[in-house]
């Protein structure tokens, strides 16, 4: 099987899999605390729990777009999305 | 129309007319993950199908204190409490641990009186620590010092030994740990993308032709084993990916915000064991009448450690950690000091939400410990069954590489490749049987924590001489064989070492736990021998290729 046929931007997929997707998957954990309608409890394990499955989710995901700037993109909008969420709320001085 | 547009965006061709493309792709992803996590997977799983047994079953059989004697009588314990309470500082009784001889923490019967400032002669948590015997309770140990120290150089052995390498390959934590959490996660990518491409899940759930080609057999096997342990395979690579990065990356990440980023302050929130307000009004603490209790409330279940905090207090808290009975996961009983009976609660505390729920599972679904000996089995099976996905999946992947008109892959980089995969996976296996026979040796010429500097250069140097054999032009048949053979010989030999050296064994039966493992090892070990001469006699294993 040629994979060079089978994927564009190999080189940049992998490192959007391997590097970003971990981050995303982190950077995550503590931004989704901030909006989940739940008890303080289920606020932070939640997001614990959907670690792998949102790693594994992401890590797939960056073979399988069409585009590599696509996985890009989601990515760095989760990114800057829940770094923001967390920023916000510790500047608040919530928890 | 909006989640069209997403799904566009997203740019996956996924669904039920999942495009061929797709399906090359999660092919191709599978095979890169796979041939990169291979050998560690087939490490780390190896391990830990070997591990589900370590605790209880094998420790038993690895200390001849735990044989005689699993049982201490809870007047007995009490009594010994009371006894060396006096005989410590006032301060060294803010907590006190006693660790039951069960099989899942020391091999000795402990008690552990701590005092969480330190002392005169440290500004760290210290213990003075007693041991003791577990049938004839005489004192076997004594330890002053910081607490930490005491629990990292506890006395271990062969099982136990095996059980650690699998949790953070004795690299040490965090890396260790991470490690092994990320090859919990590539299983999961592996066992996900693998139920993708083989979209004839009935089909191949019943398809192997053993009369066939190894080539063909071997690819059979790996769907087969792949699609039936898909859902085991997926538990054990989500639940060891939590288990692993959970103290590393998970907890820090999440006590960011809600703790701004105090780590310590997100666990005392979620610790089971708040510190009690001392009265000063004396009232004996009724460890006996506790254990009862706990003994007749859950018969079935093991009393693993025992936590009293404010002893002989009018405020005295005691704590039980129980594993099995009907409980799924391990469970926390609650008492007041006077023996009455607070409330039964996760090992994690009194956290409610369906979150905390499914992370108690976590831990018996990861060890296969929630049903008895027979599932425990089952879980080695199943652990055995996704070693051998990578070890398969890498043959097949090489195999096909030596094929077509023009191969990538020469026959002797082929032979290479093969002497390697049996250096390291063969050895590693012929490093953690190896350890049986020494912890007879062992238990026979060296005494308690003196043990503990054998194993990791007698496990390290068989596996490294192994793999340094594999350097070697020889044909890889005759070292498969080779390795084989050795394992089996290493397994037979522990009964008849243990008739000649050991307290317990076949001939006395002074533990049944004991003469069962033996025999078990010696079934194993011959069967390894057979299958390894098998190889010789009918040469019906071939592990050739077709060369184009």
């Amino acid at each position: 099987m040629n994979n060079k046929k089978t994927f564009t931007a190999t080189r940049r997929r992998h490192l959007i899999a391997c590097v970003l997707a971990l981050v995303t998957a982190v950077i995550m954990i503590p931004g989704m605390t901030t909006y989940l309608p739940f008890q303080m409890n289920e606020q932070i394990l939640l997001p614990i729990l959907l670690f792998p499955i949102i790693w594994t989710a992401l890590f797939i995901y960056a073979y399988l777009a069409q585009k590599v700037w696509q996985p890009f993109v989601v990515m760095i909008a989760l990114c800057v999305l829940h770094g923001l969420l967390s920023f916000w709320a510790l500047t608040q001085g919530q928890g | 129309m909006c989640i069209t547009w997403f799904i566009e965006f997203l740019g996956v061709n996924a669904g039920a007319g999942m495009k061929s493309i797709t399906l090359k792709k999660l092919f191709l992803l599978h095979s890169w993950v796979g041939i990169i996590t291979a050998v560690l997977l087939f490490i780390v799983a190896f391990s830990g199908a070997l591990a589900v047994l370590s605790r209880p079953e094998l420790k038993i059989w690895a200390n001849p204190e735990l044989q005689s004697s699993q049982h201490v009588a809870s007047a007995q314990i009490n009594r010994l409490v009371n006894e060396y309470h006096k005989k410590v500082p006032s301060e060294f009784g803010e907590n006190i641990h006693v660790f039951l001889p069960s099989g899942h923490n020391f091999h000795l019967l402990t008690l552990v009186f701590e005092s969480h400032h330190g002392d005169e002669n440290y500004d760290q948590e210290v213990a003075r620590v007693f041991q003791f015997h577990p049938d004839t309770l005489a004192l076997e140990n004594t330890y002053y010092g910081p607490s930490k120290e005491f629990y990292a150089n506890k006395k271990t052995d062969a099982p136990t030994y095996i059980g650690e390498f699998h949790a953070d390959l004795h690299l040490g934590r965090p890396i260790g740990l991470i490690l092994t959490g990320f090859l919990g996660l590539t299983l999961l990518v592996s066992a996900v993308t693998g139920l993708f491409i083989h979209r004839k899940l009935i089909k191949e759930l019943f398809t192997f032709r053993r009369d066939k080609e190894l080539d063909i057999a071997v690819s059979d096997a790996h769907k087969v084993i792949g699609i039936w342990g898909s859902v085991f395979n997926i538990v054990i690579g989500f639940t060891g990916s939590f288990l692993g990065l959970a103290t590393i990356i998970l907890l820090p990440a999440a006590a960011f915000v809600s703790f701004g980023g105090d780590q310590d302050k997100l666990i005392e929130t979620f610790t089971a064991i708040p510190e009690p307000v001392v009265s000063h009004i004396k009232q004996p603490t009724k460890i006996d009448t506790i254990l009862e209790h706990a003994h007749s409330r859950y018969p079935e279940a093991i009393i693993r450690d025992v936590t009293i905090m404010a002893h002989n207090d009018a405020n005295a808290q005691v704590y039980l950690r129980l594993l099995g009975g009907e409980a799924v996961a391990s469970q926390l009983l609650h008492y007041q000091g006077n023996g009455e009976f607070v409330q039964s609660m996760s090992s994690f505390g009194d956290i409610s939400g369906v979150s905390i729920k499914v992370i108690e599972l976590m831990f018996p679904l990861h060890f296969g410990n929630f049903a008895g000996v027979f599932v425990k089995l089952l879980w080695v099976l199943l652990g055995l069954s996704t070693a051998l996905l990578p070890i398969s999946g890498m043959m097949m992947w090489l195999t096909k590489r030596t094929r077509g008109s023009s191969p990538s892959l020469s026959m002797q980089a082929y032979a290479r490749w093969n002497r390697f995969i049996i250096g390291s996976c063969g050895g590693l296996v012929l490093a953690s049987f190896v350890l049986f026979p020494v912890q007879v040796l062992l238990n026979y010429s060296v005494v308690g924590v003196a043990q503990n500097s054998f194993f990791g250069p007698v496990f390290f140097y068989t596996w490294l001489a192994w793999l340094l054999l594999s350097v070697l032009p020889i044909g890889y048949k005759n070292y498969f064989k080779l390795t084989l053979l050795l394992c089996g010989a290493s397994l037979a030999l522990v009964l008849p070492l243990n008739i000649l050296l050991g307290v317990s064994n076949v001939i006395n039966l002074n533990s049944s736990l004991v003469a069962v493992v033996d025999i078990s090892f010696m079934v194993v070990g011959i069967v390894c021998m057979f299958v390894a001469l098998k190889i010789k006699n009918t040469q019906k294993l071939k592990i050739e290729v077709q060369p184009a």
